[in-house]
């Protein structure tokens, strides 16, 4: 997915990784660990590829997370939630489901 | 795994009555009785990254209601809630329960299964697949549990999508239209007549491609309910192909309609409705 991002082809890895770790401990993060905040879909694959074990998943997941100003920090990025959700997923469910299984199956 | 589970279906498979009730169907066929628990009052809290507080909330009130459930087993559906009661749920609550996936669930009953499978459904058809859940390897269990089904030839493409459904691509600007186009051009080139989706986010993004495609876009439970010989309409892709605004509303009805609020259902459910994938 990094190739989405137009910051990170060409970038120093290990200048990402640090920007990482940056936000892990609740410092301001470099764009291009911003941007690759921004592109992971949670693959999997950096944990795979790790030779040391480590959850980069994770990581990149807490990462997101101190980016989005939840762990105590300024919010560096935008959150992703669509407005509105709960609302649509009651109105679907209405559409969808008789008022008996909403009733037995979603309260 | 007990005999009688919770199915957690999740929020967003909402949207889709017919693989929620396919796939009861389905575990009921391999003798797995369920409790079905999904929809806003079960969110596992995955979209709340932005607001921990509610996020912890969510999944509090979840785990806690699964653990009244009693049984001891939770199945689960969507790869994100599974993923979400993987690494975040389960470790900062007392679940007591054990959870597996439903893909893992069929395929160890796949025998029971194989055995109520007796209508062929003759078709070609390409798994759309995503790399993105490594929690559970589904490629492979699908493609096992699709090879029982009498009458279907399987095709596995090259191409695996990023992400672990459509939906992940979303926030990423071109990931989706790309994921999409190397779908159609995957399912062209194997001269296929049906697209297979594993998630309901992948049925809810692609199913719109009935329109302009040579191919229909068919939930993996369908195709196996299908040859169980139940019949389960899609209406979430009967609506969106459907061509006019005029015509979602006709096949809706106004009753449902009003249900959902008139004014909401104008404003955010029929946009989505009329939504074309982009490619």
């Amino acid at each position: 997915m990094t190739g989405y991002a137009p910051a990170l082809p060409g970038a120093d890895a290990q200048n990402v990784v640090t920007g990482v770790l940056g936000l892990l401990r609740q410092e301001a993060g470099s764009s291009e660990a911003l941007a690759w905040i921004e592109v992971c879909t949670q693959s999997g694959r950096c944990s795979a590829a790790c030779p040391e074990g480590i959850n980069a998943m994770k990581m990149m997941r807490v990462a997101r997370m101190s980016a989005l100003g939840s762990l105590g920090a300024p919010r560096q990025i935008a959150p992703r939630e669509e407005k509105g959700f709960f609302r649509r997923i009651g109105a679907f469910s209405r559409l969808q489901f008789s008022a008996e299984e909403v009733e037995k199956w979603q309260r | 795994m007990s005999e009688t589970v919770t199915f957690w279906y999740g929020c967003n498979v909402v949207r889709h009555g017919d693989i929620v009730r396919g796939a009861i169907a389905l575990l009921d066929a391999v003798g797995v009785q369920v409790t079905p628990a999904g929809g806003a009052g079960y969110c596992c809290g995955t979209a709340k990254d932005a607001n921990l507080r509610a996020a912890e909330g969510m999944a509090q009130r979840t785990v806690e209601k699964f653990n009244q459930h009693g049984h001891g087993a939770v199945v689960t559906w969507c790869p994100s809630c599974h993923r979400h009661m993987n690494g975040f749920m389960r470790e900062y609550n007392d679940p007591q329960f054990s959870f597996a996936h439903i893909t893992q669930i069929l395929h160890q009953r796949r025998d029971r299964l194989a055995a109520r499978l007796t209508r062929r459904v003759e078709r070609r058809a390409l798994l759309h697949q995503h790399f993105g859940f490594h929690e559970v390897e589904v490629n492979p269990l699908v493609a096992d549990l699709l090879r029982l089904v009498p009458g279907l030839d399987l095709v596995l493409p090259a191409y695996s999508a990023p992400g672990h459904m459509c939906s992940a691509l979303t926030p990423v600007p071109r990931a989706l239209p790309d994921a999409t186009r190397a779908t159609c051009e995957a399912a062209r080139a194997a001269g296929a007549d049906t697209v297979v989706t594993v998630f309901h986010s992948c049925q809810r993004l692609l199913c719109g491609l009935e329109s302009s495609e040579p191919f229909r876009v068919v939930n993996y439970v369908s195709l196996l309910t299908e040859s169980m010989g139940i019949e389960l309409p899609d209406e979430y892709k009967a609506w969106k192909n459907a061509g006019s605004e005029e015509k979602v509303i006709e096949l809706i009805g106004a009753g449902r309609m009003a249900a959902t609020g008139d004014r909401f259902f104008r404003e955010a459910i029929l946009p989505e409705i009329m939504r074309r994938p982009q490619k």
